[in-house]
């Protein structure tokens, strides 16, 4: 027990870089407060969004299905974090000889990268369950099941921690099984970023699928909560743990909660056999000799190129090859394609997505269109994180003979090759869906290069102005870092005032904030061009 | 320290640098000149590193400045860094790209032709060894295999300034010879080499010259044979940090 506390600890020190800013004075605490302030915030947003849900379907008449939803959404997001977080913390680990050296059981091990996880999970379903659960039994449904409403709390409190349990469970053995995979081959980074970005671009396609049922109108009503029961049909385990809330039935919800303790003993024993042999068996792979991976030995000497072509190269190749960044980093530009794929194809199978909504929308479609595309471009941005993954290696950055604007200019560019095309495809894709003319399709995709670029350019200055150099895996600055966070929230401010500024003003203000976004773009820009060295 | 000659190619001139309270430079002055190597020894924690990552531009003095080939680190950084190559003391290089990935980029961010990188990569990865794993993603590199790899970037662009931080460390044998002859020829034809190593018996017999730092002091310097007398240089290396610990410690504890 003493061993395992010692090995949560170290997990918890490194958590945030905890143990780093507490012994590095003032500045790293205000640091502290900032990740803590940024946190906070995107809880408060995401609070506010599952509210918004929640609501919809009381005023829907459909607040009987509040908890299976919030269920089954708390199980969607947590399979992500899981499956992301599961290579560099089980498997794949950088530290594995030292700890596998220790005089320490595999199953003490295991644990100790479970747990963490497993508390990460807790939290993000307390987020999004409780708020939901709230507006429930504020709308009259405390009690409703016929069980006491202290019991039903206890109910919910059980399903707030155990809802991530099986998603968690399966997320970790899956990428488990990709990772296996996936470094069999030669780019086995490559292979797991395409793996993990086609898995994503299904996902919304078939969420795509299930919310535009048949006839387009207004699925959610049409079904009258079918969708639902179907959704339960899908998870059975959430339909159980929801109806000890809503019917109080305490013989499905017990089931839930025997399937979810049995499936984490037997993940616990089955992670604790494989542990050992999966992490030698994918280090073996690693450092096989050439024989094995070359082509024959051949090494290519290419034309020289520019310095700026050669950092640019070196950064698609980092982005591709590191999944967790691609990802993340990616997903916004993905996620707008598909669905404006998705949007064009709609209509050219004579399903207009302008005809789904309702006709009082049609003259201000035109003017929100916009702003949706660039909170999705605006919302990621590989440049967030691109100082900070240097990590060990920014000697290399820093003996350069190259300017910080031609080696963070590298960076930007590469950020701006991706989102350049993808407004640009976006725009054209959706003016066809939409039926909108080319001023409308200029509008649309400037409004997502404003948006896009103010988050690179941000999330470029905050990243060379405050990176984070110690991480030993990559999904620290990735995920948590200070600058990805920032620039995704104020991303998401700007997309609000623009709304604001186009509900007011109309195009006027449209173009307006569309006109702030890119002079501050620029203006950031020049801020990081001009510093002599970084941080 | 003479005045700057015609021939220096390294020039440090009073640098100091500060740790919070830590002095870990102390107007530290040397110069190094073309067609020398030259050995920095020193205990750990006396400023060696710290001397290397100011001259090749990753970290900046508090004061006093450092020029290469007559320019300024300080006020023309990306002008010395042409002219340098770094090799530090822990090969971390990007694993995600392959050997010769790596190599292509460091020449091209120095500006080396593709017939000269193809003829020089091909030249000095046979001779360490490394020709047949250049195709290899770094992240299946041994650190030994990595030291290597750094060390071909270092040579090609054909540096007038090499600066390496432990070298040796990793390198087997067969290795460690021909990198001691790489240095040797670099330094032959104009170069400059400065190096700080804990091998000491590698440094008496490699270099021209040698400084004993301590605690951020340079508390010998001269050309080997002066430095070292009749002794080793280990025992001249262990007498400087016994004296200088008794020293200490009459003098109420902290000689800096």
């Amino acid at each position: 027990m003493s061993q395992l506390r010692l090995l949560l600890k170290i997990q918890v020190l490194s958590l945030f870089d905890i143990n780093k800013r507490l012994h590095s004075g003032k500045q790293a605490m205000a640091g502290i407060v900032a990740v803590a302030l940024a946190a906070l915030i995107l809880v408060a947003l995401v609070v506010a969004y599952t509210v918004t849900i929640a609501q919809s379907l009381v005023a829907f008449e459909l607040a009987n299905y509040i908890p299976l939803l919030a269920f089954a959404l708390a199980v969607t997001i947590v399979i992500f974090p899981t499956f992301l977080k599961a290579n560099g913390t089980l498997f794949a680990l950088k530290d594995f000889d030292q700890i596998i050296s220790m005089p320490i059981p595999v199953r003490t091990v295991v644990l100790s990268r479970l747990i963490p996880l497993f508390a990460i999970n807790v939290a993000i379903s307390a987020v999004i369950i409780i708020p939901m659960m709230a507006v429930y039994f504020m709308e009259g449904f405390a009690g409703a099941s016929g069980l006491p409403f202290e019991i039903e709390v206890i109910i919910l409190a059980i399903a707030v921690i155990l809802i991530p349990m099986i998603p968690m469970i399966l997320a970790t053995l899956f990428a488990a099984a990709i990772a296996f995979v996936s470094a069999r081959f030669r780019y086995a980074n490559l292979v797991m970023s395409g793996i993990l970005m086609l898995a994503l671009v299904a996902l919304v396609i078939a969420s795509f699928g299930f919310s535009s049922a048949p006839d387009g109108d207004n699925a959610l009503l049409m079904v009258d909560g079918q969708i639902f029961d179907a959704l339960g049909g899908i998870y059975p385990p959430a339909a159980w743990a929801a109806s000890g809330i809503t019917a109080g039935d305490t013989s499905a919800f017990f089931a839930f909660v025997v399937l979810s303790v049995f499936l984490a003993i037997v993940a616990i024993f089955v992670l604790s056999r494989i542990f050992v042999p999966v992490n030698q068996r994918l280090m073996a792979i690693r450092s096989r000799p050439s024989s094995a991976t070359s082509r024959g030995g051949r090494a290519r000497i290419v034309k020289q190129r520019s310095p700026l072509y050669a950092f640019m190269a070196k950064e698609m190749r980092l982005l591709i090859s590191t999944p967790i960044y691609f990802l993340n980093s990616c997903m916004g530009y993905a996620l707008a394609l598909a669905i404006c794929a998705l949007a064009a194809i709609a209509t050219v199978m004579g399903s207009s997505p302008a005809s789904m909504l309702p006709a009082e929308f049609s003259p201000v479609i035109a003017l929100f269109i916009p702003w949706l595309l660039a909170l999705i471009v605006g919302m990621t941005s590989p440049t967030s994180a691109s100082v900070s993954l240097e990590g060990k290696a920014r000697w290399l950055m820093f003996t350069a003979p190259a300017s910080t604007r031609v080696t963070l200019g590298a960076k930007l560019v590469l950020t701006l090759v991706l989102i350049v095309p993808t407004s640009l495809i976006c725009a054209t894709l959706l003016a066809f869906a939409f039926g909108f003319g080319i001023a409308e399709a200029l509008i649309i995709a400037l409004c997502s290069l404003s948006a896009g670029g103010l988050s690179a350019t941000l999330g470029l200055a905050l990243d060379a102005h405050r990176p984070n150099f110690s991480w030993t895996s990559p999904y620290e600055p990735v995920k948590r870092g200070l600058p990805v966070m920032v620039s995704i929230l104020l991303s998401m401010i700007f997309v609000i005032v623009g709304m604001v500024a186009t509900i007011f003003l109309g195009q006027i203000g449209e173009l307006l904030v569309i006109a702030v976004g890119i002079v501050a773009s620029i203006m950031l820009w020049r801020d990081v061009a001009a510093m002599e060295t970084i941080a | 320290m003479g005045t700057l000659t015609t021939n220096t190619i390294l020039a440090i001139k009073n640098v100091s640098k500060t740790f919070g309270k830590k002095r870990a430079l102390d107007d530290v002055s040397l110069e190094v000149s073309a067609g020398c190597i030259f050995g920095f020894v020193g205990p750990n924690g006396a400023g060696k590193t710290t001397l290397i990552r100011s001259i090749v531009g990753v970290s900046r003095p508090d004061s006093g400045d450092i020029r290469i080939a007559g320019q300024s680190v300080i006020t023309d950084a990306i002008a010395c860094k042409r002219v340098t190559a770094y090799v530090p003391d822990n090969p971390d290089v990007y694993e995600f790209l392959t050997g010769i990935q790596y190599l292509n980029y460091i020449a091209d961010i120095f500006g080396v032709d593709s017939a000269t990188r193809a003829e020089r990569i091909a030249t000095y990865a046979k001779r360490l060894g490394l020709e047949g794993d250049l195709d290899e993603l770094i992240s299946a590199y041994s650190h030994g295999m990595r030291q290597k790899l750094v060390l071909i970037g270092a040579f090609l662009h054909e540096p007038l300034l090499l600066v390496l931080d432990e070298p040796f460390v990793g390198l087997d044998p067969e290795a460690s010879f021909h990198m001691k002859e790489m240095l040797r020829e670099l330094a032959s034809r104009g170069s400059a080499v400065f190096f700080s190593s804990h091998v000491l018996e590698v440094v008496e017999k490699l270099c021209d010259q040698v400084a004993i730092i301590r605690a951020g002091r340079i508390q010998a310097m001269g050309a080997t044979e002066q430095v070292v007398g009749d002794e080793s240089l280990e025992e001249v290396f262990l007498d400087m940090v016994a004296q200088e610990r008794e020293s200490g410690e009459q003098g109420g504890g902290d000689a800096r």
